[in-house]
């Protein structure tokens, strides 16, 4: 009995330890990021560009800044029609087809590509074959494609979460599915879908595999000209501590990067928790 | 004449056979009610004659179903059909819009325009189904606010609104207070002027009260149909004897 | 009226229906592209030789093309992140669905939330600037870049996926099983382990597998920490160079149409095939293994 009990302890603890450790894990990380970095942010590094010798090792980030909301820009505007067009397919009109189930699959699949396949691809077709070079275009096809069934997956979940009994209701007065969807369904299912339209966004901004084989460049002025290489802050991050350009900057790069993406990810969840509420009323 | 005629009716869903070789006929300008132990396929009946009983996985029929003289499945817009023969399900649902526009939901997209028009549509509605003095002063307020009583009534308001002939109801007072079935029954006495109603109840006093005809069902087939006082006092068959006499005893 | 409206429906399906099969053919369409992209490696060195070979000089003569040392480190840092990450994310798990007092539930799981938000570049950068500096002053390394830093660091960042995945799964177990437990006088930590975990079994599997398959196809947090060198690793201390990492070092400097070219989509092909055959196993596990979650 004895030793069950000292057994029991000894989980328990392990149990509670794991759970603190998770905790400890994002609060260090934080911390220790505002204390290396947050000395070097100033509103000369948001907003100026980079300079000094090596480049980089003085001045801002603010190309790198502009090239990440460009490159975020264009994915959205790649991915979000067909990944909604697709999301209200599996969960209106495919159901429980043979059709849905096969594009879910491989919707489901597309998830699991490493995102650099998914910038070779680009480089292959958009960098070489269409004669793009390392540009903004091919940077946001490959990121578009990146989030797009993060889009699908969570656009069509938030469909389905929507209370069936409406649809049904609907049917019976014999209005169209698509007045349904328009005047029920997708206003109801706003918030969620929303959310998931700003993890993609998030997970959009801080990809640099992909980036860093189609679009991205040590310095670049990040004007938005689509054939142009771009600036972009995770790149950015990698080239001042890979190049060991500025250990400083570098930690200030990773610290806006990390609070930019925890700003979204925190309104997301915001907006799934506004989604539940609604779902429930 | 029949507003609703089912001709060798029968549907299976998958390999489940539900309803079988169905031959029952609905009055025009009177309440029919449908009763019979669970899983008789009452339920399906109504959505066969509605046409929503399709939208399930494994859905077949054979036979057919007869709306004021026109078969259902010989329509080439499903939709029409469902215009024609409104639904009112057991849970009293609300669309997540406010109650002027639950109303209005059917007839905005048939293509009602001006606010005159649809503002009498909504009054009109609204009094047909005694909720116009409960809500007439917060209609743009959400539908969800209202008691289970008063939804049930905007659902057939709502019903009402796109103007069918038919009218279906699936047990609707089974989750409502006695004083809202109370206003529910009397709503349908006044519509029956008007349309013709089936409605499945399982309440016995129900069907006494309001039911100028009584179908029994069990097991998928109509075991007899005749005026509710008659079925209920002299049954002709043994099965439908068995079953009033078991909601009695 | 309505045989207008009927055509407006018609097309609107239609539109969806499209957009839903095309958009869905991309994967396919990559894959092909690929496929075709690497066809003369396949074609002239042959699979044997390339998933096998030791030797990755693309610029000697002959060029010689073997990702075997790639692939056995993309193996060994995943299977090692997976081997750290596991016992703490179920533990994790276990600790969020059974024992968290009120308020740590749901303070806990936006802090899961938050670390998938960070970027794995930013994981990948902590590593190198923090992790391999302290291994090299500690150890006294001249470097101290190894795979095994590498498992650490993808370790950390699955750990939230194999998190929340099996607290669903835990959570998703009927409570007549904890009733049941817990009415034979077992303590709770005996119950969650005796009884929960192998009735959410079916579920914590599919999280492990899927964290494994996002381990694989990881590029930055390797690039940073693994050491990058083409030789074949022999312990988890060695360095390494995992596929993915291979492939963002090298395509940039390749000449498009060369054998090299080829030679790195040959190994995203790999690559991808892997991490879907990955994938594809969860899904056969997940119908095949009966989870023992019986409906009351």
């Amino acid at each position: 009995m004895r030793s069950r009990v000292a057994a029991d302890l000894l989980l328990k603890s392990f149990f509670w330890l794991s759970g603190l450790f998770i905790l400890l894990v994002l609060l260090a990380i934080i911390l220790y990021l505002i204390w290396r970095g947050g000395p070097y942010i100033s509103s000369q590094f948001i907003v100026g560009s980079p300079a000094g010798t090596p480049l980089g090792s003085e001045g801002g980030i603010f190309p790198a800044i502009k090239g990440t909301l460009w490159l975020v820009l264009l994915a959205l505007v790649f991915s979000i029609v067909p990944g909604l067009l697709t999301a209200v397919y599996l969960s209106e009109y495919g159901s429980s087809g043979r059709l849905a189930e096969m594009i879910s699959l491989l919707v489901q699949s597309m998830s699991g590509v490493p995102s650099i396949v998914t910038g070779l691809f680009v480089y292959a077709l958009g960098v070489v074959t269409l004669g793009w070079g390392i540009s903004l275009l091919a940077g946001g096809l490959a990121l578009a494609i990146m989030v797009f069934p993060v889009i699908v997956v969570s656009s069509r979940d938030a469909l389905l979460a929507v209370d069936e009994n409406y649809r049904l209701v609907a049917n019976s007065l014999g209005v169209a599915k698509s007045y349904t969807l328009r005047r029920v369904i997708l206003p109801r299912a706003a918030a969620g879908i929303l959310a998931g339209i700003l993890l993609a966004l998030g997970y959009a901004a801080g990809a640099t595999a992909p980036i860093m084989v189609t679009a991205a460049a040590i310095a670049a002025s990040s004007s938005g000209a689509l054939l142009e290489p771009v600036m972009a802050l995770p790149y950015h991050l990698y080239i001042l501590f890979n190049e060991h350009i500025s250990i400083n900057q570098a930690y200030a790069t990773a610290l806006v990067l990390v609070i930019l993406l925890l700003l979204i990810n925190t309104l997301a969840l915001w907006l799934y928790s506004l989604q539940e509420r609604i779902n429930s009323r | 004449m029949n507003a609703v005629e089912l001709i060798k009716f029968s549907t299976c869903y998958g390999h489940k056979n539900v309803l079988k070789n169905v031959n029952v006929g609905f009055n025009s300008g009177s309440i029919t009610a449908i009763m019979g132990p669970s899983g008789c396929g009452k339920t399906t009946l109504l959505r066969s004659i509605n046409r929503t009983a399709e939208m399930e996985a494994g859905f077949k029929c054979e036979g057919d179903i007869r709306v004021l003289g026109q078969s259902i499945n010989e329509v080439k817009n499903v939709s029409s059909v469902r215009r024609q023969v409104g639904m009112v399900y057991q849970t009293p649902v609300v669309l997540p819009m406010s109650i002027k526009e639950n109303v209005l939901f059917g007839p905005r997209y048939y293509g009602a325009q001006g606010r005159l028009q649809m503002d009498a549509i909504v009054e009109d509605c609204l009094r047909k189904v005694a909720l116009w003095d409960e809500v007439k002063d917060r209609l743009k307020q959400p539908a969800s606010q209202l008691s289970g009583g008063q939804k049930q009534r905007l659902a057939m308001a709502r019903v009402l609104a796109v103007e069918p002939r038919v009218l279906l109801l699936d047990e609707p007072c089974s989750s409502l207070d006695p004083a809202s079935t109370g206003l529910i029954e009397e709503l349908l006495m006044r519509l029956a002027e008007d349309l013709s109603i089936i409605i499945v109840t399982h309440n016995l006093f129900q069907a006494r009260r309001i039911a100028d005809e009584t179908v029994f069902m069990l097991d998928g087939q109509v075991v007899e149909k005749g005026s509710t006082d008659h079925i209920f006092t002299s049954p002709r068959h043994e099965k439908t004897r068995g079953f009033i006499s078991g909601l009695f005893g | 009226m309505n045989p207008g409206l009927e055509l407006k429906e018609k097309i609107i399906s239609t539109i969806f229906i499209s957009a839903a099969v095309l958009s869905s053919l991309l994967l396919l369409g990559m894959l092909l592209f690929i496929l075709r992209e690497s066809w003369p490696i396949w074609s002239q060195v042959g699979a044997m030789d390339f998933l096998s070979g030791t030797a990755w000089r693309p610029v000697s003569t002959p060029p010689q093309f073997g990702i075997a040392p790639m692939l056995i480190s993309t193996m060994w840092v995943a299977g090692g992140a997976l081997l750290i990450a596991a016992p703490l994310g179920f533990g994790c798990a276990i600790f969020l669905a059974e024992f968290a007092p009120a308020p740590l539930p749901a303070m806990l799981r936006p802090v899961l939330n938050m670390l998938t938000g960070i970027p794995s570049v930013v994981y990948g950068f902590l590593g190198a600037a923090v992790l391999i500096k302290f291994f090299e002053l500690r150890f006294d390394l001249a470097s101290g870049e190894s795979l095994f830093a590498a498992s650490l660091i993808l370790a950390i960042m699955i750990l939230p996926f194999i998190t929340s995945n099996s607290e669903a799964a835990l959570r998703s177990v009927a409570p007549e099983y904890r009733q049941a437990g817990m009415a034979l006088g077992v303590s709770r930590e005996y119950m969650a382990l005796r009884v929960l975990v192998p009735l959410a079994r079916r579920g914590m599997m599919g999280a492990l597998v899927l964290a494994f398959g996002r381990a694989m196809g990881e590029t930055m947090a390797v690039l940073m920490v693994a050491g990058n060198t083409l030789m074949l690793p022999f312990s988890w201390f060695n360095k390494g160079e995992p596929l993915p990492a291979l492939i963002a070092l090298e395509l940039g400097s390749s000449i498009p149409g060369s054998i090299h070219y080829q030679a790195l989509f040959a190994a995203g092909l790999v690559l991808i095939v892997m991490v879907i055959a990955v994938n594809f196993g969860v899904n056969i596990l997940l119908r095949r293994l009966k989870s023992g979650v019986k409906q009351f």
